[in-house]
């Protein structure tokens, strides 16, 4: 994909977020879905792609009267919806399709029509996971950070402090649920979940969904919003268990293989973040 | 403890050998004849070099405490707090597992501390391997 050739010309949340008790996942799809269309000035026979996670893809263009000629249910976990940014940007590019919608919907507090990730006995990771007590990532990803925190010195305040900026950051949110700032002591007096984190460290769970419909660069100036453009893309996968990663050096991986951008400085602004340990305070005696 | 029980593995032909070894007390791992890259979980063939010349063995059971949380949320069949935990074997591989026989707190559960293997039987077919503090 070459940087700046396929433009995001709409892009939606579901008309609420937050607790959604009266909207089931596969309506919180489609309401961001139909606010996305809205924000593009599309109608559903403008769309001849689709592509998202939670819900097959079927599921989703059934639901919203399309019959698209390109579809991705690409599920990976959290970063789906990015890559099916990369892959939508390919295949507009080659020519399969000309608008792609990219939903997401998740009923995650209210568990209205939610579709459960089942990890069957017979996986690895029913086998060889599942049988120690893991109960969702609070429980598993978190596992390696002890051994991170060893290997690197980094301590438990330190470590509080993303939870620290990402709520400055979330208060520059208008729609975010919680934008009241937190201290790191706020973060370490929070209640433990999982040895070392805590309440104030762990996901918010919510209810709500996002969508966005990207076309070729050409186009982009057809639309009634001022297009985002594409710079650049990645994907990679690794394990489905925590415990068996694919060591990167001895696997030959590096972190960044799949991400494709045009040379320049870096695209991360977090000029805020970048001084985050160094806003660490010191512990008491 | 939590009501209910705890998840059970369901064996595969390729992962059945792993399950055979425990329930008679032996921790099976496997090994490349073509790489020498000892591995687990199963599989009958190297995640390392796509090699299917491959051999099961018993491993010592020993190793070291690599990292984990203490979880302290209720869940089936598991009285919180309780570590969960990952242990990487002497032979290399690293596998999760519960640390029996210590107290479930930062201060007992040093990483890099000494564990070997102690079998837990769930039921006739399924016994897990769980680690203890080594005791040598």
């Amino acid at each position: 994909m070459q940087p700046n050739s396929i433009a995001i010309v709409g892009a939606a949340e579901t008309t609420n977020l937050g607790v959604i008790p009266d909207t089931s996942q596969i309506q919180l799809h489609a309401d961001a879905a139909l606010n996305a269309m809205a924000d593009a000035g599309l109608k559903p026979k403008d769309i001849d792609g689709i592509a998202t996670a939670g819900e097959t893809p079927v599921t989703v263009a059934h639901y919203l009267g399309l019959t698209p000629k390109w579809v991705d249910g690409t599920a990976v976990g959290g970063c789906s919806f990015m890559i099916h940014v990369r892959h939508a940007a390919a295949a507009i590019a080659s020519g399969l399709c000309e608008t792609v919608l990219i939903t997401h919907g998740e009923s995650g507090r209210s568990g209205v029509g939610r579709t459960r990730n089942f990890v069957a006995p017979t996986s690895l990771a029913g086998q060889f996971e599942q049988p120690y007590g893991p109960m969702g990532p609070p429980t598993l990803f978190t596992i390696p950070v002890l051994r991170y925190m060893k290997t690197y010195g980094l301590s438990h305040e330190q470590l509080a402090m993303v939870s620290v900026v990402q709520r400055e950051w979330a208060a520059e949110n208008p729609r975010a649920t919680f934008k009241t700032p937190i201290t790191v002591e706020d973060v370490l007096n929070s209640r433990m979940i999982a040895s070392p984190f805590r309440l104030l460290q762990c996901c918010l769970v919510t209810d709500g969904g996002g969508a966005l419909i990207l076309v070729a660069a050409e186009r982009a100036r057809d639309f009634p919003q001022k297009p985002v453009y594409l710079l650049g893309t990645g994907e990679s996968v690794e394990t489905p268990m925590v415990s068996s990663p694919v060591i990167p050096a001895k696997a030959g991986i590096q972190g960044c293989k799949g991400l494709d951008r045009p040379p320049g400085p870096p695209l991360s602004r977090g000029r805020r973040n970048k001084h985050l340990l160094a806003r660490v305070p010191r512990r008491r005696p | 403890m939590s009501e209910g029980r705890r998840a059970r593995p369901q064996p595969t032909p390729e992962t059945q050998h792993f399950w055979d070894g425990t329930r008679a007390g032996e921790l099976r791992l496997q090994r490349c004849n073509d790489c020498g890259k000892v591995y687990f979980p199963p599989r009958p063939f190297c995640p390392a070099c796509a090699a299917r010349d491959v051999v099961v063995f018993a491993a010592s059971g020993k190793g070291r405490l690599y990292s984990y949380v203490i979880h302290h949320r209720p869940v089936p069949g598991f009285t919180p707090p309780y570590a969960i935990a990952v242990v990487e074997l002497e032979e290399g591989p690293r596998m999760m597992t519960n640390i029996t026989d210590c107290r479930q707190t930062p201060e007992a559960l040093q990483l890099d501390m000494p564990v070997e293997v102690a079998f837990e039987k769930l039921d006739d077919d399924i016994t897990l391997p769980l680690f203890r503090p080594a005791r040598r």
